[in-house]
């Protein structure tokens, strides 16, 4: 056998076709045998005649559409230069439309710029195929594309400012890919868009206004970016706009008014960014929302003043109407609720309240680590705030000390509040209620300060009053109540505090109040109490106020009542006690405070009276009390107050008998003035 | 019956269909006329070729005409007839000598055969083995060698 030199036998020709027969995917490799094989692999030539040779032919004008891409168009996007643009060139030119979307066989390629070559393209859809690279600018010489997709790839880069070319183009879809830098202004340009999607990516700077040049557009999507700067009020100016999807940015500034002018506005979602300001009126205005998101945009505000933009509003869905009411202050939504029917429903709605509550900041709404609550607000809420606040803001809390204001509130004490087992301390003063006290309180058995003073509160004190075991202090003053002081009150055995008084409390005090051995203070004043006064008081030996006045008590003051040795301050003015004032109360030496005016009291005032060494006030005034006055008042040194007046006494002018060296207030008139 | 003679002087009397089968000579006969006895040179091909072709020429003359070019039908180097299979084990030098015989005179179906049976040779050859095969020099540097094979890395990633 001859062995001949192959490259000097064969002409290149022949060379060519033999190589022709070798499939695309093996005949690369043969590029190394010799640099006349490696020119002649490489040369469109031959590209173009190998692929003719492995590929069908050119389709058919009646299939304009390849749905699926056949092995060569995978090789495609692999082969080199020269075989992509003979592919193109000899198969894909007279496609209309690639659809060749979700498939991985490209997976990690770039997109051949080639492409450009298919000018009758109108649909490119490569969407999800895991592509990677830049967006070749080639793409944008496609002018007849209506669809481009690139849609959920891996492609990096900025989109390229000769997109703006592709003046056909009803959708583009680039989301979910790596693109970063600005949105070309260009993009305004494409005046046949309808659907734009360019999230998710990395595309930062501003959104342009151009983009309100888009009058056809119905779906905008650009969140989940890094876009800056504020929304540009032409882009709230569409007027077909379903879906405005700005959420995940970092936009700053309002929301411009013109968001009114979005009437076909189905869904907008602006949460996640920096938004900040009044929420505008002009939203409600949009009668087709269905879905409004606006949440973690910390800075919005919702006020709402004027009643008249709500006329608008009636379609609303509740979602959207709470997702804009929801930035009202909550002490607000009372106000707001009164606006329509429509809005009360809403405002009244728990969800509402929970949306609304987790906006607040921890100024107004105590978070859960709180444990002591000075917040007063919550009365001003309406009623469905009441079980969302106190099973996530109020739970845990020991302490309550909530004063009133003069705005209007409540009208019961939520029963709720019941549920704060943690609760030492609960004082609720100066509030406006109409109500009784809620037997659900009752249950808060680790109570200890109970203070509902000057809340309005009507009814009788409930008998269940000594579940509250633990109680130490219980003040009540300062209400309508009526009936009996409870039996059960003397259960209280740990009680130091016990102010009733200014009530409309009626018949006796009961025996059992003799149980609290560690009563420190004892008001009943400004009832409508009955009888003697028993002598059950006098076992309180701790007792150091008691307060018994402007009542209906008669009978004597009784001797035993020397044995509150503790007692500093004693009131049992305005009664209609009769008698004469013991002796035996000159015992009481703590004793500062010393009224008993405004009774019946007869008889003289008992000649020990300067045994009270550390008397401040002695009112005795408004009795019928007779004889002298006994010499040794002038001994209680520190007397600031004394008021003897309207009594029968002999008094002999001048009036020595006092030391004036601290008196304030001295009144002995009417009284039987005997001169010398 | 159509006369032809190769470049060392052999003259072959032939019939005209299958003198037809070379576009060549067929559009010699066409430009001469059919009245012209001399016989047609062939001045590239020498006898021992012209024979071989004459002999494949003669084996196809019944073959019924090529179907218009269906191109949807993928074709591939093995798409041979097993009666061309068996013309074509020749020794390389002949094998090559009838593929420039069938390109000089234009014989389609024959050159394709010739060069299918000679990528057939080729595939699944490394490199070296086709070298060896053809005797052919290696003329790049290590350098381009391994440019090639970088660029050449799409290949067998996938």
């Amino acid at each position: 056998m001859i062995r001949v030199a192959f490259q000097e036998r064969i002409p290149t020709e022949i060379t060519r076709q033999i190589m022709s027969w070798i499939h695309p995917s093996e005949v690369f490799a043969f590029r190394l045998i010799c640099k006349a094989f490696n020119a002649l692999i490489m040369s469109k030539s031959f590209a173009s005649m190998n692929l003719r040779r492995f590929r069908p032919a050119p389709l058919q004008p009646s299939s304009t559409i390849s749905k699926s891409p056949t092995e060569f168009d995978v090789l495609f996007f692999r082969l080199p230069e020269q075989y992509r643009f003979a592919h193109a060139e000899v198969s894909l030119k007279p496609l209309l439309e690639i659809d060749w979307g979700e498939d991985d066989c490209y997976f990690g390629r770039p997109i051949p710029s080639e492409f450009s070559r298919l000018t009758n393209l109108v649909r490119l859809n490569l969407n999800d195929c895991g592509l990677t690279g830049e967006i070749p600018i080639e793409l944008c010489f496609l002018v007849k594309l209506q669809l481009l997709s690139l849609y959920e790839n891996e492609l990096e880069g900025e989109i390229p400012v000769q997109i703006e070319h592709l003046v056909n183009l009803q959708e583009l879809y680039l989301g979910r890919n790596r693109l970063s830098g600005p949105i070309p202004s260009g993009i305004g340009k494409l005046l046949s868009l309808n659907t734009l999607n360019l999230g998710p990516n990395l595309l930062n700077g501003r959104i342009p206004p151009e983009l309100g040049n888009l009058r056809e557009l119905t779906e905008l999507y650009l969140a989940n970016n890094e876009l800056t700067g504020t929304i540009p009020p032409e882009v709230l100016s569409l007027p077909n706009v379903k879906d405005l999807f700005l959420h995940n940015n970092r936009l700053i500034g309002g929301i411009p008014r013109e968001i009114g002018k979005l009437e076909s506005a189905r869904c907008l979602y602006f949460e996640d960014n920096q938004l900040s300001g009044e929420i505008p009126l002009e939203i409600l205005s949009l009668r087709r929302l269905e879905d409004l998101d606006l949440r973690n945009n910390a800075g919005l505000t919702c006020s709402f003043t004027s009643p008249d933009c709500f006329v608008e509003m009636k379609s609303l869905p509740f979602d959207v109407l709470i997702e804009v009411f929801k930035w009202i202050e909550p002490t607000n939504a009372i106000y707001l609720s009164r606006v329509s029917q429509r809005i009360y429903d809403c405002i009244m709605s728990t969800h509402f309240a929970a949306a609304n509550l987790r906006l607040q900041s921890p100024r107004s709404v105590k978070r859960r680590s709180v444990k002591q609550s000075y917040n007063s607000d919550f009365f001003l809420w309406p009623d469905n705030y009441t079980k969302v606040y106190v099973e996530h803001y109020l739970a845990g809390l020991t302490k309550i000390d909530w004063w009133g204001t003069n705005l209007p509130t409540k009208q019961v004490i939520p029963t709720e509040l019941g549920l704060l087992h943690n609760l030492k301390t609960l004082k609720l003063i100066n509030w406006s209620f109409d109500c009784q006290i809620p037997l659900e309180l009752m249950a808060l058995n680790n109570l200890e300060v109970l203070t509902l003073k000057s809340c309005g509160l009507k009814g009788t004190i409930p008998n269940e009053i000594s579940n509250l075991k633990n109680l130490v202090e219980l003040n009540l003053c300062d209400n309508r109540m009526h009936g009996h002081i409870p039996k059960s009150i003397g259960d209280l055995a740990f009680l130091k505090l016990l102010d009733l008084s200014n009530n409309k409390l009626e018949g006796i005090i009961p025996n059992e109040i003799g149980n609290l051995e560690h009563l420190a203070n004892l008001d009943l004043g400004t009832n409508s109490l009955i009888g003697c006064i028993p002598s059950a008081l006098f076992r309180l030996k701790s007792l150091k106020a008691l307060d018994l006045s402007s009542n209906e008590f008669s009978g004597d003051i009784p001797g035993d009542i020397s044995r509150l040795t503790q007692l500093m301050i004693l009131d049992l003015s305005k009664n209609q006690l009769t008698g004469s004032i013991p002796a035996e109360i000159t015992r009481l030496d703590r004793l500062m405070d010393l009224f008993i005016s405004h009774n019946q009291l007869s008889g003289c005032i008992p000649e020990s009276i300067e045994d009270l060494g550390n008397l401040k006030c002695l009112q005795l005034n408004d009795n019928n009390l007779s004889g002298s006055i006994p010499p040794s008042l002038r001994n209680l040194d520190d007397l600031q107050v004394l008021n003897l007046s309207r009594n029968k006494l002999q008094i002999r002018a001048p009036f020595t008998d006092v030391n004036f060296n601290q008196i304030i207030m001295f009144d002995i008139s009417e009284n039987d003035l005997l001169e010398e | 019956m159509v006369k032809i003679t190769s470049s060392d002087n052999q003259e072959f009397t032939i019939s005209k269909e299958i003198a037809n089968q070379s576009v060549l000579i067929k559009n010699m006969l066409e430009d001469v006329g059919e009245s012209d006895d001399q016989p047609i040179p062939l001045p590239n091909v020498s006898g021992a070729i012209l024979q071989k072709v004459i002999e494949y020429a003669t084996m196809h003359k019944d073959d019924p005409p090529p179907a218009p070019e269906d191109e949807t039908k993928l074709k591939t180097s093995e798409d041979i007839e097993e009666r061309d299979k068996e013309f074509m084990q020749l020794d390389q030098g002949t094998m090559f000598e009838i593929i420039l015989a069938a390109n000089y005179l234009d014989m389609k179906n024959l050159l394709d055969l010739g060069c299918k049976t000679v990528a057939n040779m080729i595939k699944g050859k490394s490199v070296e083995e086709v070298r060896k095969l053809f005797n052919i020099v290696n003329d790049f540097t290590p350098e381009e060698e391994e440019q090639i094979r970088k660029e050449n890395e799409w290949c067998e990633d996938r």
